[in-house]
């Protein structure tokens, strides 16, 4: 099965020569430079790249958590300042390296976080969640609090709560680097599905290469810092069976697999 | 509805007495020491192995006790000394949590202010109530001001570290959520950090009370430490030690209370 979306021509985000430096004490160092590329509502993005290229910058950028940056940023075609408040304007959702669902909340009230927030927690809301809770197998754990639950019962939960927003694109920051290696496998299997399933735009910061081919439409590899782009891969693998053991055994694997290891060989 | 029984294997059953035989000895234990103490107390002093002058003895500290409560004089002096600890200790901790949360907000200001706190939490509090008599007068309000000065700042700067030490990411999952500072001040900060403000609430009851007496030496017609001082200055040692006694029962118990608290807001 290949599982590359049909790109529409509109691309809902668009960086142009963004650049990136931090600044301390001890002197300035450029984390990104000159990065330029396009993502297509539906898309699932990959960026790796070497430790410290920049990657989980780039995402903090795309969060709006960083707004210094140098560059333009397009979102539907309009441009983006960095001065506005980017999560309310573009809809953004966040998937960090830990869930950090909140141990004093119920996994119910944990994943109405950002609607309670956003003051649109509605009975219609509350209902559309439920339904998500039930249609991922946590239906039954809503009333219990987080230490009750397996982590990657957690990651399922934690991705629900940036679910809940509808949100139009995902960035997900290594989400699941804290699960064990049977978990992760698991884990990732079934996030890639939700996201497939709703539809998402989602862009995957991974060290775990083989991660990222079985998840990713287009993966970006980045050089070493100040991280720009070495190559844009474009994934299309003939699967039998959508689960991560069916990617993995996928005949262009290995293929993939190879070719990005050998660039990042000449990176690190 | 049938009852169901659950079977306990020989093993587990060991294990289990085993842990109550322990709770047992340590509570037995405890007991013991305890009424040792006072029945060696009472012995050495009733044969003149002390002087029941400068030691007393648990029988006269009793016998004073019933003598004062007969017209509630006791109960007044209690209660004085309890009622100013507690509008002390809820004074500071309020205080303190605004303080933090103001401080949070404004990391600046708290970086300015940070050597003054310092300054002020190392100065020895009991120096502060003469001065405080000075500014004040006599009377519960000064005593209030002397048992808050005690804990204040401490307080402050053990709850801002707190407040500080609150993980990033989960004030940038409130942001990426679309939330605002004062999100992550009710959403975030403030629940996660509900252990570190009741271990200061553990602190911050013991210090007020200390406060409190040390008023009560000084400015104070009334209360248990104004008991203490008036014992120690008029020979009456059974008075002094059954106020010390009295002392340390409150402040086991206002321990305890905090300690339940504690145990309901456990997540």
């Amino acid at each position: 099965m290949n599982h590359n979306i049909h790109k529409q021509h509109t691309p809902l985000l668009s960086l142009e020569n963004l650049s990136y430096s931090y600044h301390t004490l001890t002197g300035e160092t450029k984390a990104l430079d000159s990065l330029s590329f396009q993502i297509f509502p539906g898309e699932f993005i990959a960026i790796v790249g070497p430790s410290g290229c920049g990657k989980s910058t780039l995402l903090n950028i795309l969060a709006g958590q960083i707004t210094d940056y140098h560059g333009q940023l397009h979102f539907h075609s309009s441009l983006f300042s960095s001065n506005d408040k980017p999560t309310k304007k573009l809809n953004i959702g966040y998937m960090l390296q830990h869930d950090h669902l909140f141990p004093w909340r119920t996994i119910l009230q944990n994943v109405c976080l950002g609607p309670e927030i956003n003051h649109s927690l509605t009975n219609e809301k509350e209902t559309e969640i439920l339904q998500m809770l039930k249609k991922y197998g946590l239906h039954d754990f809503k009333d219990q609090k987080p230490a009750q639950l397996s982590g990657g019962m957690r990651q399922r939960a934690a991705l629900i709560r940036t679910l809940a927003l509808n949100p139009e694109l995902l960035l997900l920051d290594e989400p699941f680097s804290a699960l064990d290696y049977q978990t992760r496998l698991q884990v990732s299997g079934d996030i890639g599905r939700i996201i497939r399933e709703n539809k998402k735009t989602a862009v995957l910061v991974t060290h775990n290469l083989s991660e990222a081919i079985s998840l990713a439409d287009k993966i970006i590899v980045l050089t070493k810092r100040p991280g720009t782009i070495k190559r844009v891969v474009e994934i299309s693998l003939t699967i039998s069976d959508p689960s991560p053991l069916g990617y993995r055994s996928a005949p262009e694997f290995n293929n993939y697999f190879n070719e990005i290891w050998e660039d990042l060989c000449h990176e690190s | 509805m049938k009852a169901e029984t659950k079977q306990i294997s020989t093993a587990q059953q060991h294990y289990l007495n085993q842990v109550k035989q322990q709770s047992v000895f340590i509570t037995f234990s405890r007991f013991f020491i305890l009424f040792s103490f006072l029945f060696l107390w009472e012995i050495s002093s009733s044969f003149g192995f002390i002087d029941s002058f400068f030691f007393s003895s648990p029988r006269a500290i009793l016998t004073l006790f019933f003598d004062m409560s007969k017209d509630f004089e006791i109960f007044r002096h209690i209660t004085v000394t309890l009622m100013e600890t507690l509008i002390s200790f809820f004074a500071v901790t309020f205080l303190s949590v605004i303080s933090a949360i103001l401080l949070i907000g404004m990391p600046k200001t708290a970086k300015v202010l940070e050597p003054f706190l310092v300054i002020l939490n190392s100065l020895p509090k009991s120096a502060l109530a003469p001065l405080i008599i000075v500014w004040l007068g006599t009377g519960i309000k000064t005593i209030i001001i002397a048992g808050m000065s005690v804990a204040i700042f401490g307080s402050i700067i053990n709850m801002y570290t707190g407040f500080s030490q609150v993980e990033e990411e989960k004030i940038k999952l409130i942001y990426t959520l679309g939330g605002t500072k004062k999100d992550t001040l009710y959403k975030v900060i403030l629940p996660s950090s509900i252990p570190i403000i009741v271990s200061n609430m553990k602190v911050n009851i013991g210090l007020a009370l200390v406060g409190v007496i040390i008023g009560e030496f000084l400015a104070a017609r009334q209360g248990l430490g104004y008991l203490i001082i008036y014992g120690s200055q008029v020979f009456q040692l059974d008075l002094l030690i059954m106020s010390i006694i009295i002392l340390c029962v409150i402040a086991v118990g206002l321990y305890k209370i905090i300690q339940i608290v504690e145990k309901r807001l456990q997540p």
